[in-house]
């Protein structure tokens, strides 16, 4: 069934009364979900696989679906309000978005962000439609080697993120190198760091460490000021004015591309391509020089990246049964229990999964927007309380995120402890991001490389010689010389990045 | 962050010094107790590689940004500590934090919680008693139904409650 048959058969099957419901569904818990600090998609989509047994595999997956796109959506709306991030995609968004809130624009940011991710959501889809089957292809390249370049060009995008010190942000991303470290040996099983307690064994858990360097710290370095300067710029206006658009475009176009192909890419992902959006926009934005100082581009690109590389995560998925990342590996769990073994056989087979999920992501994408604009007229009210009342929300918030991974109150004392340090680091004059990505890309990145040492025998030359790890190598290399060239390009081009607060 | 360039006090509170010499720290310590890993070789890494070699590194650029605290003028460490109100609020709250996870596990959620908001808004924010107690008692029973009953997240029920 080719791309305009499949689409009509995909809107058939989507546009069953059930079948919208659970699409309903799906997308309202997703957005939920992403607004929360502490649940993810990964982890909703585990509790919920039970229930989805008695469903047709369709729905499943469309509902599940659902959950993941959506949480992009919702992930953004905690950056922006309170500057903790819902996902760990939407951490640049926190930038801009909070810096925006604090100057009065919440409104225009989470309308900006919504709308941003529906763009980048459905023409996501559309490329779904037409590229699935080649980009798919690619995926099956992909060997340790290309994971590890990967995961190098990830980590060399912290060195931009750092604020004005280079210094600074490589400190920082060698102690979160440092920190992924902890835990078992990714090849050997070897214990690291354990001294002996269980809790560390299987590292730092992600949800703890953000609420704390984001929520914590922020919290912390706001309520150091004098009560008077603890208030927040009274609200104006809900919707990005015209000038909001036209900034916009260049960066939800940039970012919407970014996103899908580092979507498809396994191990890349959402947090990966926001962040990716975001220098791209320091460098290209009309605006670069306010970014960081409310910006709507560092919004507009972020989020359009995120809802992109979503949905071309599941690219992998459903064409080579390759699940691209973790949420995309419950997919497969879900699809398995029902009895199905993706592969490139999946279009031709179950047309109905394919072009259904497909279509009904397209009409989740609308649910979506139809939903979160009229909720940024109440986001906006939530700003209204004074902000010491609004502290010990955001603090219980941050502690029963933590504490609920595990239930362990080592989880939320981690928390705490982060929290502390990471309010010491910024009046230090330290960004967390570098630190922050470098967590998430350690452990995967020394595994990858001792993975690809191990299948050449020692050999250094497997990154070089295969194409697609050279590449991303290439385009590492580029990354790194840009700010000389672009130094030495025009001299008024602003070269180094804005300071970050 | 940019605070004024003027260095005040002696060499050893300038900023950068101070965080330099808390990364060397950090990476002595990673030394100390990850030196027992075997290292393996560049070709075949072992597990203390990456560790070991992180640490070296982190030693090295936290000794150049100690050297540069030292040497250059620069930011004096942050002015605000001498703002006894600020730095009594935020004791305050790593106290209330650190307290809140000591306790939960035996008071339980709804108590702590609300201990938590009184803490906050009469302690940190100084509103009256009434408004601390109202809102601790909002904020918990209404983040209890929240997280507890709509979303089944796992609450500490506390010793004494069944």
């Amino acid at each position: 069934m080719d791309g305009f048959a499949g689409i009509a058969h995909g809107f058939a099957v989507a546009l069953e009364p059930a079948r919208l419901a659970y699409c309903f569904l799906g997308v309202v818990v997703g957005t939920v979900v992403g607004v929360l600090p502490g649940l993810g998609p990964a982890a909703t989509i585990a509790l919920l696989l039970p229930a989805t047994y008695r469903l047709d595999p369709v729905s499943a997956v469309i509902m599940l679906a659902g959950i993941y796109y959506g949480s992009q959506y919702g992930g953004s709306t905690t950056a922006i309000l309170v500057r903790i991030p819902g996902e760990s995609s939407s951490m640049v968004t926190c930038y801009d978005g909070y810096e925006m809130t604090r100057r009065g624009r919440a409104g225009p940011a989470l309308g900006m962000a919504a709308i941003a991710s529906f763009v980048a959501g459905t023409a996501g889809v559309v490329g779904l439609m037409l590229v699935a089957p080649g980009l798919g292809r690619m995926a099956l390249a992909f060997g340790p080697a290309e994971y590890a370049s990967l995961m190098l060009l990830g980590l060399t995008l912290v060195a931009y993120l750092g604020g004005d010190s280079l210094l600074k942000a490589l400190l920082m991303a060698l102690t979160g190198l440092l920190l992924a470290t902890v835990g078992q040996d990714p090849v050997a099983g070897v214990e690291r760091f354990t001294f002996g307690t269980q809790n560390l064994l299987d590292g730092f858990d992600l949800v703890p460490v953000f609420m704390g360097l984001f929520g914590v710290a922020e919290v912390l370095e706001t309520m150091e000021r004098p009560p008077a300067r603890q208030r927040l710029a009274t609200p104006t206006g809900l919707w990005p004015t015209r000038a909001d658009f036209r900034d916009s475009a260049g960066p939800v176009a940039r970012g919407t591309v970014l996103g899908f192909v580092l979507g498809v890419l396994p191990g890349g992902g959402a947090t990966i391509a926001s962040i990716a959006s975001y220098v791209t926009e320091r460098r290209l934005a009309r605006n670069r020089h306010r970014m960081g100082q409310g910006a709507i581009e560092g919004v507009a690109g972020p989020e359009a990246a995120n809802n992109a590389a979503a949905t071309g995560s599941f690219i992998p998925l459903l064409t080579l049964g390759i699940p691209a990342n973790v949420v995309m590996a419950m997919m497969l769990a879900a699809l398995t229990i029902h009895g199905i073994r993706p592969g490139p056989l999946l279009i031709s087979e179950q047309p109905d999964l394919f072009w259904g999920t497909i279509t009904s992501m397209y009409l989740g994408n609308v649910m979506l927007l139809v939903l979160n604009l009229p909720l940024v007229g109440l986001f906006v009210q939530i700003l209204r309380v004074p902000y010491p009342i609004l502290t010990p929300l955001i603090l219980l918030l941050c502690l029963i995120g933590s504490y609920s991974v595990t239930g362990q109150t080592a989880d939320a004392l981690t928390m705490v402890g982060f929290g502390i340090a990471g309010y010491l680091l910024r009046k230090l004059g330290f960004e967390a991001a570098p630190l922050v990505l470098a967590l998430i890309l350690g452990r995967p990145m020394e595994e990858a490389v001792r993975q690809a040492l191990a299948l050449s025998q020692g050999s250094f030359a497997v990154f070089l010689t295969r194409p697609i790890s050279l590449a991303l190598l290439l385009a590492t290399a580029a990354s790194l010389a840009a700010p000389l060239l672009g130094r030495a390009w025009s001299p008024s081009s602003p070269s180094r990045p804005p300071p970050m607060i | 962050m940019s605070e004024a360039a003027r260095p005040r006090g002696p060499r050893w509170r300038r900023a950068d010094a101070v965080a330099g010499a808390a990364f060397l720290a950090l990476a002595f310590g990673a030394w100390l107790a990850g030196r027992h890993l075997p290292p393996g070789s560049l070709r075949q890494p072992g597990p203390g590689f990456f560790p070991l070699g992180l640490a070296a590194l982190l030693a090295v650029l936290s000794i150049v940004l100690l050297v540069r605290g030292l040497a250059r003028p620069g930011a004096d460490l942050p002015s605000m500590w001498q703002d006894r109100a600020g730095v009594r609020r935020l004791a305050l709250i790593g106290a209330a934090l650190v307290g809140y996870v000591a306790v939960v596990e035996i008071a339980g959620y709804l108590a702590a919680s609300f201990a938590l908001f009184v803490v906050m808004i009469r302690g940190v924010g100084g509103y009256g008693w009434r408004a601390a107690f109202s809102a601790g008692a909002i904020g918990a029973a209404g983040s209890y139904l929240l997280f507890a009953r709509a979303l089944k997240v796992n609450l500490p029920a506390g010793l004494w409650l069944p």
